[in-house]
């Protein structure tokens, strides 16, 4: 079986962006690159941006300071969020529409020229994570939290987004589901697809094994390939430590 | 065969319609003016009788539109009927704004009490007492130009007697045809004193109206080969007074059937059962049957409104820009704030003034419509908060505008929360709904008003039409119960 190749040229740049909420920096002058078909970690304790840096990534919040370019040009919240896809801790999959509906409503209002193929397209993406068909019509209720997180990324890739974001992919799953998670990246990336993932689960960070980026107080602490197992910098070595205790 | 063909031409020619003459009259009560005896669609009454018989003479077939008494001689201006003729008193003021015809009775005030009671026998007897009365008349005016008397208004004739009868006011003070009618026959009441006032009734034409000749020569006619006295004398009104009038003798011409009639008829004590009989009579259900389709087309209507507007007035209080979101909690604030009946009344009676009018139905399901967009409004905007912030956050993310992520993520969402409430609402609207009996609306509250007033009860009637309304709300009752069970089963599930 073969799938239609997700036409993906993803060149993600953040320039030294910066995020505040109220009197409290949480992102202070970050910067980014993302590149094409590449799987990125992000590892910190919590509360160091790391959520709030996927939501400026995919537009869902403002920047205060710096910019994002996608290839090179600047792009408004808007489109940005149209062509990087941000998949929630907690999925937030609607409860009034059923699976189908889920991953259709966004191509169904955005595209003008949406037809049968976005259907085929939406059934061909459920099987590709591994969604049966018996459950195209399930509401999300009826669903378990493997099934839905697998619907959520699937809903995040229907309007084939030059990148995909994961929240905490695992928290929401039994230990033993981490692998099938680290299964459906890993065929993304195949894909083609860029992909940055946010986790304090450690275990399913070891098991990415990609490109990590620690981040400490809204600042790039240390991006690396071998981070994970051959930490340089100090508070990565202490963060890594606290998290082995 | 020539003469079949004649006779089919002589048919035919009988066939050809008359030209209308259009009379408005408030036919709600009203005897023995133009009134419904027994609920019946048939008219009688003694105006009833003058119009067929100046349209006779006319060569005009009479067509009656009923109308709210206050609203009559507006009517005749708006030109919704050629004439009104429904005891319109002749004056100064009525007379800047219709031509009358030359009057076609004339009386006096007359002063009813309760045996037992207070017995003033002229105005100023009536000082220090509470005195009923129908708005827009003499007898209104007499009464509160008289120092002391505290003078009541009414709607209803019946109920100024049946106030009277029960003790709540001391006199009523009325046209004699009212009084002759409505009290007489009632053994608790006493007609008394002198004449006060003269009244004369004449017929109310629009400014400068072609018809105003014809129907004073009708009238003339009438009065002088005796028409209009064998007519007055049927109704038992014929007197004096009348033969000042027209320069006639006194004495009655004929029997007094229409009152005899109308006298044994409500004479007759009437059992329970027998009572019950006559509400299940096909007159009394059609009646009913007629207000509560109307009470539920209005509700329903009004309710479509109210779910819509609603909606609005909830989004802009919840997601527009401030100034918006400031407008619409102030409006929802104050309609809240004022009755719903000032509501009701300022749209139908009040807007006219600054020249908006709207038909009574569409007034009345504005007012309810509008009144209730409020209270959904509200229902609303809790239902939109119970949906969970990452619901709109899901939808942006996917490059949903604000405004789709609301259509089509947050507000169905909302709508299923809110519609157990929602369903209560449209039962409150549904009894609230008997407030458009107030703008000339026949609804379920206005037949029983009807129906009270001819059948002099308002206990088993107000039973019955209580009865009504609940069956008409239980259907909607059931619909929310099961809607909760659903959703209910839902979070079960979830």
């Amino acid at each position: 079986m073969s799938y239609p190749q997700i036409d993906a040229v993803p060149d993600l740049r953040a320039e030294l962006i910066s995020k505040a909420y109220g009197s409290i920096q949480v992102l202070k002058g970050i910067s980014l690159h993302l590149r094409p078909a590449e799987l990125v970690c992000m590892i910190g304790s919590s509360g160091c941006g790391k959520s709030t840096l996927l939501r400026c990534l995919n537009g869902l919040e403002p920047v205060d300071g710096g910019s994002i370019t996608l290839d090179g040009a600047p792009v408004s919240p808007l489109d940005l969020r149209r062509r990087v896809g941000l998949v929630f801790q907690g999925f937030h999959l609607f409860p009034h529409l059923d699976v189908m509906g889920n991953l259709l409503l966004a191509p169904g209002l955005l595209r003008p020229e949406f037809t049968k193929e976005d259907t085929d397209y939406a059934e061909q993406l459920l099987a590709r994570v591994g969604v049966s068909p018996e459950l195209f019509n399930r509401r999300p209720h009826q669903l378990s939290g493997g099934q839905q997180q697998r619907v959520a990324i699937a809903r995040a890739l229907a309007l084939r987004p030059d990148a995909v974001l994961y929240d905490e992919p695992t928290s929401a799953l039994d230990p033993e589901r981490t692998a099938d998670v680290v299964a459906l990246i890993r065929d993304r990336q195949q894909e083609g697809l860029a992909q940055i993932v946010v986790t304090h689960d450690m275990p399913f960070a070891r098991a990415l094994a990609c490109r990590t980026i620690h981040l400490d107080h809204g600042e790039v602490v240390a991006d690396a390939a071998d981070l994970l197992t051959a930490p340089r910098d100090e508070r990565t070595q202490r963060f890594l430590r606290a998290c082995l205790a | 065969m020539r003469y079949a063909l004649l006779l089919l031409m002589v048919s035919l020619a009988a066939r050809e319609p008359l030209p209308e003459l259009t009379w408005g009259a408030a036919t709600d009560g009203n005897v023995p003016y133009a009134f419904h005896p027994d609920n019946t669609d048939a008219l009688v009454g003694f105006e009833k009788d003058i119009v067929d018989a100046i349209a006779r003479r006319l060569g005009r077939q009479p067509k009656a539109v009923r109308n709210d008494w206050d609203g009559l001689v507006p009517g005749v201006q708006a030109g919704k009927y050629d004439i009104a003729i429904n005891g319109i008193e002749i004056s100064d003021d009525r007379a800047k704004e219709v031509d009358f015809s030359i009057p076609y009775f004339k009386c006096y005030e007359q002063i009813v009490v309760r045996r037992g009671g207070p017995r003033p026998e002229s105005l100023a007897a009536m000082s220090g007492l509470r005195v009923g009365t129908l708005g827009q008349t003499l007898a209104l005016e007499l009464l509160e130009n008289t120092p002391g008397v505290e003078a009541v208004r009414y709607d209803q004739e019946l109920q100024a007697y049946n106030d009277l009868a029960t003790g709540r006011i001391d006199a009523v003070l009325l046209d004699v045809p009212i009084a002759k009618y409505y009290a007489g026959p009632d053994p608790r009441l006493e007609l008394i004193g002198e004449p006060i006032g003269e009244i004369r009734y004449a017929i109310a034409l629009r400014k400068g109206s072609a018809l105003k000749a014809p129907i004073d020569a009708a009238l003339r006619g009438m009065i002088a080969d005796g028409e209009l006295r064998r007519i007055l004398s049927k109704w038992d009104l014929w007197g004096p007074a009348q033969a000042s009038l027209y320069g006639q003798p006194p004495e009655p011409l004929g029997t007094p059937d229409g009152y005899l009639d109308y006298v044994s008829r409500v004479r007759d004590s009437v059992s329970w059962t027998e009572k019950l009989a006559r509400y299940f009579s096909p007159e009394a259900l059609s009646l009913l049957a007629k207000g509560a389709g109307l009470t539920l087309a209005l509700s329903l209507s009004a309710m479509l409104l109210a779910v819509a507007l609603g909606l609005i007035l909830a989004l802009a209080r919840v997601y527009g820009p401030t100034p918006l979101s400031w407008l619409a909690a102030t409006w929802i604030e104050v309609i809240r704030g004022t009755p719903l009946l000032i509501q009701t009344l300022f749209l139908y009676y009040g807007l006219p003034n600054i020249g908006i009018q709207f038909p009574p139905f569409v007034a009345g399901v504005l007012a309810l419509g509008i009144n209730y967009a409020a209270y959904e409004a509200e229902n609303y905007r809790s239902g939109l908060r119970g949906v969970p912030r990452g619901q709109l956050e899901a939808a942006l993310a996917l490059g949903l505008t604000q405004r789709q992520a609301l259509r089509h993520v947050i507000v169905p969402q909302a709508l299923r929360v809110c519609l157990p409430t929602m369903t209560n609402d449209f039962i409150s609207l549904l009894k609230d709904s008997s407030l458009v009996s107030m703008i000339t609306l026949l609804e379920l509250t206005g037949s029983y008003q009807r129906l009270a007033t001819q059948y002099y009860d308002y206990f088993l009637l107000g039973l019955l039409v209580a009865l009504i309304y609940l069956l008409l709300g239980l259907p909607f009752v059931r619909l929310a119960r099961q809607l909760e069970r659903n959703l209910d089963g839902d979070k079960a599930a979830r």
